[in-house]
C-alpha cells in the first residue's frame, strides 16, 4: 500500500471510531453524568455570554472570562459591560469568594468537601434520571466544538435544562435553564473555550483589597426531618399551600441555623433540577419587598419569613401570597 | 452663594483669589470644598466610581489651569460644574465609540430556541420589585444612568444636586426654558422606565 | 380639563396635588388612570430622592494638590537634584542612582517625621469612616447575604441547577 494510501486509511479508521465512540453515547444520563464529574477535573480557559431572561425577556446579559483547574478551582470574572466589570466569584474546592467591586464587598463561604458535593450531584442525577424526561437531541456545535445536545423536562412536559456538553472534556459548552412556565431563564453560552491551558500564578487565589468589607457566610448545618427540625426551633414551620409546577417540599432535608442570635427554619423546595429556599424565624426586623436576586423578605404572625431561589417573580409571589402561619 | 458648602461666598472668592496667584493651599482648600459635589454630579452622570473619580481630579486639575481665565462672571462652583460636565460628556462620548468596538454582544445569536439579541439588556425590572432597598436604589441609578445624556444631567443637576434652574442654564449654556423642558422630559422617562420598578400594589392612589 | 393637560401639570409638579388647579384636582377624582399617574410620578421622585449622598474617595484634595504640585516643577528638576550629588558629565546611571538613593532617604526620613509629628489629616479621617462603613452593612443586607450563600451552597448539590457564573448574574445586586 502507498505511504498515501497507508494515510488514507487511517484517517477513514479513525473517523470510524471516532463516529462509533460518538454514537456509544447517546444516553443523555450518561452524558449528564459525565458533564457533572468532568466539573472540577478538566482545566480550560474560555469567555462566555450569560443572558439572563425574566418572563420571556431579556433583563440583564454578561460576558464573562472562565478559568478553571483541576482539582476544582475556578475563577469567573465579569469582563463586560464595563459597569459590572471586575464582579467575579472563586472557588478553590475549600472556599467559594464572591466579589464586588462596586459595592466594595466580598462574601466568603466555607464550602464542603468536593468530594461529598460530587457524591451528592451524582445521587441527584440519578434520582432526576428516574424521575424527569431525558432526551438526547444529537450533536450541534456551539464555540466551533461539537457538543450532545441534552434537554430534561419535567413528568408534565415542560422543559428544566438543555445542556450542551463537548463530546471529548464532557465540559457544558452551553446551557439553559428555564423558569416554572417553560420559559427560557437563563442562557450560558461559549463563544471561546480552550483546554489544559496554562494559567499564570495566583489565578485562583484571592485577597480582599483593604477597603473591602468581607463577610463571612455560615457553614453548612445538618440536615433533618422537619418535625425533628421543628422541635429543635420551638416553633411549627407554615409551608406554602401554592408551589410552581412540579415542584415539592424536600421534607427530609429541613435546617434549623441561627439568624441574629435565634433559631431558624430552613425548608428546601425543589423540582429535581432547582431549589428554593424558605427561612422562618420568630420575631421582627427588617423586612424587604421582592427584589432582583430573588429574595423577599416579610413578616406575618409573629414570624419573620424569607423566600429566596431562582423562580420567576411571579411565582415568588404567588408561593408568599399562599404561607399563612 | 453655592447650596451645601460650609465655607461663605466671600471666604470662597479669598480662596480663588489666592488660588488664581498660585497658592495651592488655597486652591486644595476649594477642592475640599467642592470635592462631593462635583464627584457626586459625575458619578453619577457617568455611573461608575473609577472613572467619576478620574474625571473630578481632572476637573480640579483643569480648573486651576484656566484659573486666570476665570472672571468670576458666573459663581465659581457653576464654573467648576461646567468644567466636570464637559469632561464627563468627553468620557460618554468615549465610551459610545469604544462600545462599538470592544465587544461584540450586539451580534444576534441563533439558538433553535429562537434567536436572541445579544446586545446587553437593560436591567429592567420585574412589576414586583419595590423600593426601599440598596437594589432599588442601584436600579434608579440604572434608569437614571439609561437617560439621554441631555436629559440625565438635568435631572442630575436639579433633583440630585439641588442646582437652581438659572444655576444649570449657565453650566449646560442652553436657555432657561431649554432647561425646564428637559427636565420635564426627564421626569417623564424617568417615571416610565421605574414603572416596572414600582409594585402595582404599592402605589398609594389617592382619591 | 384633558387627561393629557392634566399629566403634562402632574409631570410639573411630581404628581402632588397640592399645586393643581381646581379643574386637574377635579378631574383626578373622577379619573382613576390619571390619579395612578400621580401616584407612579409621585413614587419616581420617592425612589429618585432614596439615593444616598456620594462622597469623594478618600485621599482625592491630596491627589489633586500633589498633581498640581507636580505640574508645577519647573523644568530639569531631576537634572538639577542630580547635580547636587555628582558632577555634571557624569553618567546618566550614576545621577539616576544617587537621585534615588536621595528620594529614598528624603522618604525614609519623611515618613518618620510624618508619622511622629502629624495628627490624621481629613483624608485619613475619610479612610477610616471608610473602611468602618464598607463593613457595616445594614443588618437586613447581611441577613440575606448570609441566607443568599446558605442557599447557593444548597444548590450546589443540585445538578442541573445554575453554576456560579450564572449565579454572579442571577444574583447580583446590580
Amino acid at each position: 500500500m502507498s505511504r498515501l494510501g497507508r494515510r488514507a486509511a487511517i484517517a477513514v479508521a479513525a473517523a470510524v471510531a471516532c463516529s462509533f465512540a460518538l454514537a456509544q453515547i447517546d444516553d443523555p444520563l450518561e452524558i449528564l453524568r459525565r458533564c457533572v464529574s468532568a466539573r472540577g477535573a478538566v482545566a480550560f480557559a474560555g469567555v462566555r455570554t450569560v443572558v439572563i431572561f425574566e418572563g420571556g425577556q431579556k433583563v440583564r446579559g454578561v460576558e464573562q472570562q472562565m478559568h478553571c483547574q483541576a482539582p476544582h478551582r475556578m475563577r469567573i470574572v465579569v469582563v463586560a459591560p464595563e459597569r459590572e466589570t471586575g464582579r467575579m466569584c472563586l472557588m478553590d474546592g475549600r472556599v467559594h469568594w464572591e466579589y464586588d467591586p462596586g459595592a466594595g464587598r466580598a462574601v466568603l463561604a466555607q464550602m464542603p468537601p468536593p468530594e461529598r458535593v460530587l457524591q451528592r450531584r451524582l445521587e441527584e442525577l440519578d434520582r432526576i434520571g428516574r424521575t424527569m424526561r431525558l432526551q438526547y437531541c444529537g450533536i450541534e456545535t456551539i464555540a466551533g466544538r461539537p457538543a450532545h445536545v441534552v434537554k430534561v423536562y419535567t413528568p408534565q412536559g415542560l422543559p428544566v435544562k438543555k445542556s450542551w456538553v463537548d463530546t471529548e472534556h464532557w465540559i457544558a459548552l452551553k446551557t439553559q435553564q428555564f423558569d416554572s412556565h417553560g420559559q427560557v431563564r437563563s442562557s450560558a453560552y461559549f463563544t471561546r473555550i480552550t483546554f489544559s491551558p496554562t494559567f499564570t500564578p495566583g489565578t485562583f487565589e484571592f485577597e480582599p483589597p483593604p477597603d473591602c468589607a468581607v463577610i463571612e457566610a455560615s457553614r453548612a448545618p445538618e440536615r433533618m426531618s422537619l418535625a425533628e427540625a421543628e422541635q429543635r426551633a420551638g416553633f411549627r414551620a407554615a409551608r406554602p399551600r401554592y408551589l410552581p409546577a412540579g415542584y415539592s417540599f424536600q421534607d427530609d432535608r429541613v435546617a434549623v441555623i441561627s439568624i441574629s442570635g435565634g433559631p431558624a427554619l430552613w425548608l428546601p423546595f425543589s423540582n429535581g433540577a432547582d431549589i428554593f429556599s424558605l427561612f422562618q424565624r420568630a420575631g421582627a426586623g427588617p423586612t424587604d419587598t421582592l427584589r432582583h436576586g430573588r429574595s423577599i423578605t416579610w413578616q406575618d404572625g409573629g414570624y419573620r419569613f424569607t423566600l429566596l431561589g431562582s423562580l420567576s417573580t411571579a411565582e415568588m409571589q404567588r408561593v408568599k401570597t399562599s404561607i399563612r402561619p | 452663594m453655592a447650596k451645601g458648602t460650609a465655607l461663605q461666598q466671600a471666604e470662597i472668592e479669598r480662596l480663588v483669589e489666592r488660588a488664581k496667584r498660585g497658592d495651592q493651599h488655597a486652591f486644595g482648600r476649594l477642592v475640599e470644598e467642592y470635592k462631593d459635589k462635583i464627584y457626586s454630579y459625575v458619578s453619577r452622570m457617568l455611573g461608575d466610581p473609577y472613572e467619576a473619580e478620574d474625571v473630578t481630579q481632572e476637573a480640579f486639575l483643569r480648573a486651576y489651569r484656566s484659573l486666570p481665565r476665570f472672571r468670576g462672571a458666573a459663581s465659581f462652583h457653576t464654573w467648576l460644574y461646567r468644567i466636570a460636565s464637559n469632561l464627563a460628556i468627553d468620557v460618554v462620548r468615549r465610551r459610545r465609540r469604544s462600545d462599538n468596538v470592544s465587544y461584540s454582544l450586539d451580534e444576534p445569536l441563533e439558538t433553535d430556541d429562537g434567536e436572541y439579541d445579544r446586545e446587553i439588556a437593560d436591567d429592567t425590572r420585574g412589576p414586583e420589585e419595590a423600593s426601599g432597598t440598596r437594589e432599588t436604589q442601584v436600579a434608579v441609578r440604572r434608569a437614571i444612568m439609561d437617560l439621554p445624556g441631555k436629559l440625565r444631567d438635568v435631572m442630575v443637576l436639579y433633583e440630585l444636586q439641588g442646582e437652581t434652574y438659572e444655576d444649570i442654564a449657565q453650566i449646560l449654556a442652553v436657555p432657561l426654558g431649554t432647561v425646564k423642558s428637559r427636565l420635564f422630559n426627564a421626569r417623564n422617562q424617568l417615571k416610565e422606565r421605574l414603572k416596572s420598578l414600582v409594585a402595582a400594589g404599592e402605589i398609594e392612589v389617592e382619591q | 380639563m384633558m387627561c393629557r393637560q392634566v399629566r403634562q401639570e402632574l409631570i410639573a409638579c411630581w404628581g402632588s396635588t397640592d399645586e393643581l388647579e381646581a379643574a386637574a384636582v377635579e378631574h383626578l377624582r373622577v379619573c382613576e388612570a390619571c390619579r395612578i399617574e400621580a401616584a407612579l410620578l409621585r413614587e419616581t421622585r420617592v425612589l429618585l430622592h432614596s439615593l444616598p449622598a456620594e462622597h469623594a474617595p478618600s485621599g482625592l484634595t491630596k491627589r489633586v494638590v500633589a498633581r498640581i504640585a507636580d505640574e508645577q516643577q519647573p523644568a530639569g528638576w531631576w537634572s538639577r537634584l542630580a547635580a547636587w550629588f555628582v558632577p555634571e558629565g557624569s553618567p546618566a546611571w550614576a545621577r539616576a542612582t544617587a537621585v534615588g538613593v536621595a528620594i529614598a532617604l528624603a522618604a525614609v526620613g519623611g515618613t518618620v517625621l510624618y508619622h511622629g509629628t502629624t495628627s490624621p489629616g481629613p483624608d485619613q479621617a475619610i479612610i477610616a469612616t471608610t473602611v468602618a462603613g464598607g463593613a457595616q452593612l445594614a443588618i437586613g443586607q447581611q441577613e440575606i447575604e448570609d441566607l443568599m450563600v446558605r442557599h447557593q451552597t444548597l444548590e450546589l448539590t443540585q445538578p442541573l441547577a445554575d453554576d456560579p457564573g450564572v449565579h454572579l448574574v442571577m444574583y447580583t445586586s446590580y
